[in-house]
């Protein structure tokens, strides 16, 4: 009885006014929507600022020399390399790379931590390497970038010497300190841009074995804790650096707003620890 | 001391009241009656008709109907609904004890949400009795007409142009001063009919009060708000008896202040536009059709420029709302009757904050990042009179219903929690199926079963760090958060013989999914000084019981009225649910003199809620009584009439607070107003 009312009812309505009609036209409105994000290709080297252009002396070589920001600074510096051969289309890989970067203060000389260029270890057919400058030009002493580099297929090799300036940035991208015996340096490396959200971690840890040599060390433990000091707040599940490779410690540091972080590591070996921080401000 | 007499008094008074049941008169016909288990109150200015047959709503004048009175005054005062405060100002409702996303608020059917991350603009704040002409409270999982719910409905239908035909113009104007915050209130109103096809109304309310005195003499900083809200309707006859009208409702507040929060607001705006098509239909099985579409749209900026703080901040927020809606009434025979309603709205929220520390760069974040909502729905109710005493009724709505964030930003934001994938669009039913029983003429009983869902709220479900000043922490949204459910008993009785109205209902709701913020020990406070963060989730279930009652008397010239409410609620642990009211108690008297002089007096008391969540962060609240008490004059002339009121709110200036006032700060103490009241 009442369900054949109910019909009824809706012939009713059917034929006397479109309610019903209405109903279903709200009803198939619902759950639209649409996206359509078409990525434009770029080419990750147009972000580059181009430190030097030049052919390697006793080499058919050229090199076109990428830093990762507007200037070289205090801290870890990533450098991409395009080595083109006269004769040969594309990018020329055949080669090897050698960065020794020289500080003279006069009195002394002394290097910082490399690594060497690899071709194809970030972009295709481009070698990639790193450089972490321990202090910065001016009355101190001033930076040489040397670049050698050896054609494998003809076996010539020759070598470029620039003189580099190394800014020291408005927020330090490196810090050292001293344990036992030995000198460490910490590189700040990721975020490069960071943004509300996760973001990839990443620092490099060297030691100053001489004057000279600054190998990577792979002998720390690192926790990492974000905060706003500001707000004297920090930011849940951020995953603590590990080693990766070469002296690389990658994690994720999550930021929750905009504005003035600190990031604060602990690095350990056995039962000592050294505090820093870095300050990130986006 | 005085005042505990002052509520002995009373209640002796009203059992001693309660016992004789004399002569014949008409009788108390709206207590909780045309809408199926909805409580509707008529709150058009009666101004003084001479006769009392509308014994509820003449109580309801003491306060609730004066057109002077603010939409906080009316709401506070009806059976299930208690208000949250958190400045002198917008208060928020609460139906037996249930708020925020677990109602529906609608302004004459129509979604809105309010612009503040902090419930600083409850909806409700954006009207005025002065253009409202009922409020419909449905409380429960059975008020699902306007959209799926646990907690039930509150609709505050709007006036509309008169029509009528004695007089083509008619209006009133008015205003009202306040002494415990000199507060100053003034508004207007006209309707004018051209007897055939046009009609109009126009009117416009202004209000501001300064910091307002509290019992005992305390100022209480910050409490001050200015207002200006201004309505404009138009209606169209048609020939075959159609209505069209179109609406607009604009709002305007500044400079309002809120001492329980941090920070105040320094300009709310709304503006509210529809245009609706109603249309009688006879001699069929379908009879009539109520339609509209709606939009409105409001912006909300909060400031602390005016507060002692460690850092500046900025937190506007905007929200917009479109919709329509289309409700067809049929009758089928004697037998079956009913309603059924398609209905949809889009609604978009956003707000962000911005802080400034002196010596670093300014912070910036969503708290509401761009949350868009689509929902439509579908609702019909059918009434079957089974004989002429039973009828059952079953009701049913069917909803989709979807929010997403719309802000790379805010997705970005949230991504630090590692939730996975957000909740996505749900079907949601409500349904509800009553019977009604009318035994021997004069006692009806009702019992009604209900499941209700609804969806988590903006906040609830993508808010960011939204500081709460009750419980001192901030809350986090949780994404992937799953509709709450409720399953639902009530009953309801009802005596009605001669000058008694008696009507006590009961429920009970047990929640499943039941959305609550939960201390996360692992999250650090945004908020400086705040206490931790919650983040919000389902709990297994929840339970809340309780009752209301209305007893209405009418002796001669007296009219009693005593409202009644209590709830009861606890969570999974068998802990007390928070944010749970205590007994609230209001007792009306009305006293007519003639048809000129009216003396109204209220006792409004309150026990004590020890009942309290601790992890939560709730206190203690001591119990409270307070009395009221107004008289008025009304000078006729053929259609004109002035009326002139003294009355006194809390006579005996009680320092006191409701356990739902957010920082505890203590309410208005002794108010004396005056007003003057001209209707044509």
């Amino acid at each position: 009885m009442a369900v054949a009312a109910y019909f009824t009812i809706l012939k009713i309505m059917k034929t006397k006014i479109s309610i019903y009609f209405i109903c279903l036209a709200f009803l198939s409105i619902f759950f639209i929507s649409c996206d359509s994000n078409d990525p434009e290709p770029v080419s990750e080297l147009d972000n580059y600022t181009i430190l030097a252009e030049q052919q390697i002396p006793g080499t058919t070589l050229t090199a076109k020399i990428y830093q990762e920001n507007d200037s070289l600074f205090v801290g870890y510096n990533r450098l991409e390399i395009v080595l083109t051969k006269a004769g040969v289309k594309g990018d020329y890989t055949d080669a090897e790379i050698v960065l020794k970067p020289m500080m003279d203060m006069g009195t002394m000389k002394h290097a910082c931590p490399i690594e060497n260029p690899v071709a194809g270890k970030n972009i295709e057919g481009v070698f990639g390497g790193a450089v972490v400058f321990v202090m910065p030009s001016g009355d101190m002493g001033s930076w040489m970038l040397t670049i050698e580099v050896k054609d494998d297929e003809t076996e010539e090799s020759g070598k470029l010497d620039l003189p580099v300036i190394i800014k020291m940035p408005e927020e330090s991208r490196m810090k050292s300190f001293s344990m036992g015996t030995d000198k460490y340096f910490v590189s700040y490396v990721q975020p490069s841009e960071p943004l509300v959200g996760i973001n990839d971690f990443e620092v490099t840890v060297h030691k100053k074995a001489t004057m000279m040599e600054w190998p990577a060390s792979g002998d720390f433990t690192i926790s990492m804790e974000p905060e706003m000091p500001d707000m004297g707040h920090g930011s849940p599940n951020n995953v603590n650096p590990v080693l990766t490779a070469d002296g690389h410690y990658k994690g994720k540091v999550n930021f929750t707003m905009d504005g003035y972080w600190k990031i604060n590591l602990a690095l350990t070996i056995g039962d000592q620890t050294q505090a820093i921080d870095f300050d990130v401000t986006f | 001391m005085i005042h505990m007499k002052t509520c002995l008094l009373s209640l002796l008074g009203i059992c001693l009241l309660a016992l004789p049941a004399g002569a014949q008169t008409p009788f108390l016909d709206s207590i909780g009656r045309p809408d199926y288990v909805a409580w509707e109150y008529q709150l058009d200015e009666v101004v003084v008709e001479g006769d009392h047959t509308d014994m509820y709503n003449t109580a309801l004048r003491y306060y609730k109907s004066d057109p002077l009175s603010s939409s906080d005054e009316v709401m506070e005062k009806l059976a299930g609904i208690w208000a949250i405060k958190r400045g002198n100002y917008a208060l928020e409702p609460t139906l037996r004890g249930l708020s925020a996303g677990q109602i529906n608020v609608t302004i004459d059917g129509m979604r809105m949400l309010g612009a503040c991350t902090d419930k600083m603009d409850p909806i409700t704040s954006y009207v005025e009795p002065n253009n409202l002409q009922e409020i419909h409270a449905r409380p429960g999982a059975n008020g699902f007409q306007s959209g799926s719910t646990v907690g039930g409905s509150f609709d505050m239908q709007i006036k509309r142009p008169s029509l009528s035909d004695e007089n083509p113009w008619t209006g009133s104007f008015g205003s009202r001063f306040l002494s415990a915050n000199n507060g100053l209130e003034a508004l207007f109103n006209t309707s004018y009919f051209d007897q055939k096809r046009l009609a109009i109304r126009l009117s416009a309310s202004y209000r501001k009060g300064e910091n307002y005195r509290a019992g005992g003499g305390e100022i209480i900083d910050n409490s001050s708000y200015n207002k200006v809200n201004y309505a404009a309707s138009a209606t169209l006859l048609q020939k075959d008896g159609g209505q069209i009208n179109l609406s607009y409702i604009g709002d305007n507040a500044w400079d309002i202040g809120y001492p329980a929060l941090v920070m105040d607001v320094s300009s709310a705006r709304a503006h509210i536009v529809g245009l609706s098509y109603d249309k009688p239909f006879h001699g069929g099985k379908f009879n009539y059709l109520t339609s509209k579409v709606y939009y409105n749209h409001v912006d909300h900026v909060m400031d602390d420029t005016g507060r002692d703080v460690v850092m500046h901040m900025d937190m506007p927020g905007n929200t917009s709302t479109f919709g329509a809606y289309a409700t067809g009434y049929y009758a089928f025979g004697d037998k079956f009757s009913g309603e059924m309603k398609g209905d949809f709205y889009h609604s978009a929220a956003y707000a962000e904050m911005t802080m400034y520390p002196d010596e670093s760069s300014p912070m910036f974040m969503l708290t509401w990042p761009d949350i868009q909502r689509n929902v439509a729905g579908y609702y019909n109710r059918t009434t079957w009179k089974i004989n002429k005493f039973s009828s059952a009724t079953g009701g049913l709505r069917l909803e989709a219903n979807k929010a997403a964030m719309k802000s790379e930003l805010g997705e970005r934001q949230f991504s630090v929690f590692n939730y996975g994938t957000p909740t996505g669009g749900k079907i949601l039913v409500n349904a509800n199926l009553g019977f009604e029983h009318i035994f021997r003429q004069y006692f009806t009983a009702r019992a009604s079963a209900a499941f209700g869902q609804r969806m988590p709220n903006e906040s609830e479900q993508f808010g960011f760090y939204l500081y709460s000043a009750y419980d001192g922490y901030d809350y986090v949204g949780k994404t992937t958060l799953d509709p709450e459910q409720s399953m639902q008993g009530e009953i309801a009785l009802r005596f009605e013989k001669d000058k008694i109205s008696i009507a006590i209902t009961g429920f009970y709701y047990h929640f499943t999914q039941y959305i609550m913020g939960i201390y996360d020990p692992s999250l650090s406070p945004m908020t400086i000084g705040a206490q931790g963060v919650k983040v919000y989730d389902n709990l297994d279930n929840a339970q809340l019981a309780g009752m209301e009652s209305q007893i209405g008397l009418s002796i001669g010239r007296l009219d009693i009225l005593n409202i009644s409410k209590a709830v009861y609620g606890k969570t999974v642990d068998d802990e007390p649910l928070p944010l749970i009211p205590p007994f609230k108690n209001n007792l009306n008297l009305a006293l007519h003199a003639g048809t000129s002089w009216h003396i109204y007096g209220e006792v409004e008391a309150s026990t004590a809620q020890r009942r309290i969540n601790e992890a939560f962060g709730e206190s203690d609240s001591p119990a409270y009584c307070i009395a009221n008490a107004r008289l008025e004059k009304t000078f006729r002339r053929g259609h004109a009439s002035l009326r002139l009121s003294a009355a006194v709110d809390n006579i005996f200036d009680t320092n006191y607070f409701e356990h739902l006032d957010w920082g505890n700060i203590p309410r208005m103490g002794r108010n004396i107003q005056f007003s003057v009241f001209v209707s044509y």
